[in-house]
């Protein structure tokens, strides 16, 4: 987009904070997995929630600034969707105790956030006419926001599913087996994640399907972005499809999460190589 | 049935998925809507041949993406009747028809040895105080069987998303064909005009065609709002609605604000610069008007150029007929970047060079007017010539959709169905009580859909309310 200000100095600084912050997260999950030491684990949930709080903060002063919600370019969808995976995983921290699996969620968490950095612009004071809906901007991003946050905990879960049962026990992955949950726990969490997710993906869908004909006459125009959308629902629909039919579990079904989640990476940045109608969002 | 058992089985679903997936993903790298010579182009002559032949430079309607998703709704329909029936059978015609030993083979299962000795309506209770609807039974050997069911709506959730999928596709193709009365089109209108469903303002194919709705479009005004950066802020149309000669609605059609009457949605879509305006005076104080046409109106981005082929007239008291040629305009390049509204005629320093047309002589011996502006008029043979701006003319989509409600209808379905069949967990508990003297035994198994935790949780609880009981 353009026609962009300069980003504010104090929003660069909460942007550095939070970064700052989910990596000092990530140090603390990985050494709650060496050390088992409870101290480490109460210091790397400090850290994540300070981070968040920072993000919060970034994301807060940019509403205010704009007079809307941070929802309308490629640079507040990165840092809203890091946001959105942090507040998945907080929860799911809170709920299951389990603080272990920090450890695979924060790298995620810090590496989009240097995505959000590199992306980082100021305030576009003027929206292009598609986009000057709230109600429709915020429910359609706002669904979004929730599903790749728990497509990015799945994720997370998925890779460290295939790490540990891909060791056999033995190594690095006996080593990661002895400190997380079991296998059969982390699968089950990972079937919960997602159908959390799933929801609110078919939200996207639908919310996006009446928002386009609100404003273009037509709610499905085989976009790009659109076209993705509906790959990444395939993905995850085969999934819990197959789980709930097939009793699909293990191994086949943390590579289905992760290309699913590799779906979520092309929709929310491949697509912006392509031509279509959602390319302001780059 | 062999068909019927093809498209009911699960294999046959994941491999269709992964194929609707797979070929999506694909048809995104290809550009569509290209002629043969692009694809060779860029992609070769065997590829592009191949991206030709297979119609993947209209994917979404080729052969190959058809079939597919075809394949796919066939499977969609098999397992929805299919999921129908399950939930039917289950909820409905559940029967209490197992023996302790299935209980044996449940993984999570426990044997549970309260404090003293339970009745059969003991258990009832205490498994209903926990939510589960329960059917009792005595078995051959005095054991009491008691099978327990809660969150049976769920399967009905699945069957509903199945449904609703199928619901979806079947609005989407009633909106698509002409058979229910939808259409989508383009309206073209010129500010001052009054458009209806002809051809001269709409696209129709077939030489007997019908208008499509039976109203017309006025454009009072068209503009552009832009900030002080020049960037666009919104498109706006001031239309009425016009039945005979009475107006019966006023509109300003904006993006995400279209004009909905009589079924038919106008939709803010583009804008064109038709062409330019000159007025001309006449030695009587007459005053008429020049249109001249803009040759280069295919995109709303495109500079007014002057059509060359075309010659506006105007006529004299005494008869005479005057053609006049436009050649050159000159409007600010930093026209359009201005802020504020951009359609208030004319634009500042707008001027363009016209010739009078004498068809008996060549064209470059015809006489020249000269450069006409709007700031001061100009003299050629009696006549005052004044630039009077450019003429915009808006371009709305226009679309009957009858299909829409039954998307909206199948797509709620679908979120319902979801939040039913996904968060409303099936739980089943079978119990089997024996009496031992004076002690009561209850052996538990426990199953709920795709998550065994919830199972344990099940059976713990229960244990908890056997102990608490008593």
């Amino acid at each position: 987009m353009e026609n962009a200000e300069p980003i504010f100095q104090a929003e660069l600084i909460l942007l550095v904070a939070f970064g700052l912050l989910y990596a000092a997260a990530t140090v603390a999950y990985i050494a709650l997995l060496v050390s088992r030491s409870k101290a480490a684990g109460t210091v790397a949930t400090v850290f994540l929630l300070l981070g968040l709080t920072a993000q919060t903060a970034a994301l807060a002063f940019r509403a205010v600034e704009a007079g809307r919600l941070p929802f309308s370019s490629g640079y507040e969808m990165a840092s809203c969707t890091v946001w959105g995976v942090g507040l998945v995983y907080a929860v799911s921290e809170f709920r299951t105790r389990q603080k272990q699996l920090g450890a695979f969620v924060l790298p995620v968490m810090f590496a989009f956030s240097l995505l959000v950095w590199h992306w980082k612009e100021g305030i576009h004071r003027v929206l292009m006419p598609a986009l000057q809906n709230p109600f429709w901007l915020y429910v359609h991003v706002g669904t979004a926001i929730l599903a790749y946050g728990g497509f990015g905990v799945a994720f997370a879960l998925a890779v460290s599913y295939l790490v540990i049962s891909g060791g056999e026990g033995k190594g690095s992955a006996g080593f990661l087996a002895s400190r997380l949950p079991s296998l059969e726990w982390m699968d089950d969490y990972m079937y919960k994640v997602v159908a959390f997710a799933f929801v609110f993906q078919t939200l996207v869908v639908i919310t996006g399907a009446i928002w386009a004909e609100t404003a273009w006459g037509s709610p499905w125009s085989w976009d790009p972005k659109e076209v993705w959308s509906l790959i990444t629902w395939l993905i995850y629909a085969l999934y819990l499809h197959a789980r709930l039919t097939r009793d699909w579990k293990g191994r086949r079904a943390a590579w289905l999460n992760v290309i699913g989640f590799a779906a979520v990476i092309f929709t929310f940045v491949g697509v912006n190589l392509l031509p279509g109608l959602h390319s302001y969002a780059k | 049935m062999g068909a019927w058992n093809w498209f009911a089985a699960i294999r046959v679903a994941i491999v269709l998925f992964i194929l609707w997936a797979a070929l999506s993903a694909l048809t995104t790298l290809i550009p569509q809507g290209q002629e043969q010579a692009y694809y060779v182009q860029k992609y070769g002559r065997t590829i592009g041949g191949a991206i030709m032949g297979l119609g993947f430079h209209h994917a979404y309607t080729s052969f190959p993406y058809v079939a597919v998703v075809a394949l796919f709704l066939t499977s969609l329909f098999v397992c929805s009747v299919r999921r129908t029936k399950r939930a039917w059978r289950s909820t409905v015609k559940a029967k209490l028809d197992f023996q302790p030993g299935t209980i044996e083979k449940m993984r999570n299962r426990r044997v549970i040895v309260p404090g003293g000795r339970m009745t059969s309506q003991d258990v009832a209770s205490q498994l209903r105080r926990l939510g589960f609807a329960v059917k009792a039974a005595g078995d051959s050997e005095g054991r009491q069987l008691f099978l327990a069911r809660r969150g049976t709506i769920a399967p009905w959730g699945m069957a509903a998303v199945h449904f609703s999928l199928l619901i979806i596709f079947v609005g989407a193709f009633i909106g698509r064909t002409p058979w229910f009365g939808g259409f989508s089109s383009s309206l073209i209108i010129r500010e001052g005009e009054t458009a209806y469903d002809q051809p001269a303002h709409m696209a129709h194919s077939g030489a007997d065609w019908k208008p499509r709705f039976d109203f017309g479009i006025r454009l009072v005004d068209f503009w552009i709002d832009r900030d002080q950066n020049g960037a666009i802020k919104d498109y706006t149309s001031r239309v009425e609605v016009v039945e005979g000669d009475k107006v019966v609605e006023n509109k300003d059609i904006e993006v995400n604000k279209p004009l909905f009457y009589k079924g038919v949605k106008f939709y803010q879509s583009s804008y064109l610069t038709e062409g330019a305006k000159v007025e001309v005076t006449t030695p009587e104080g007459e005053t008429q008007e020049l249109l001249f046409p803009n040759s280069n109106n295919n995109s709303p981005d495109a500079p007014y150029v002057p059509d060359m082929m075309s010659w506006p007239q105007i006529a004299l008291k005494d008869g005479t007929e005057m053609r006049f040629f436009a050649h050159g305009c000159v409007v600010n390049s930093e026209m359009d970047l201005l802020p504020g509204r951009r359609g208030e005629s004319p634009p500042p320093g707008m001027k363009m060079r016209l010739y009078l047309v004498e068809q008996k002589k060549d064209a470059t011996q015809w006489p020249q007017i000269g450069w006409v502006s709007a700031d001061q008029p100009t003299d050629f043979q009696g006549l005052k010539f004044r630039v009077a701006g450019l003429v915009d003319a808006t371009v709305l989509s226009v679309r009957r959709d009858p299909g829409m409600p039954v998307v909206w209808f199948g797509c709620a379905l679908a979120v319902l169905g979801l939040l039913v069949g996904l968060y409303v967990r099936e739980t089943t508990m079978m119990v089997c009580l024996s009496q031992k003297g004076n002690r009561s035994e209850l052996l538990a198994g426990a199953s709920a859909k795709g998550d065994s935790q919830a199972a344990e949780k099940h059976l713990n609880k229960l244990e908890r309310a056997i102990a608490g009981g008593k």
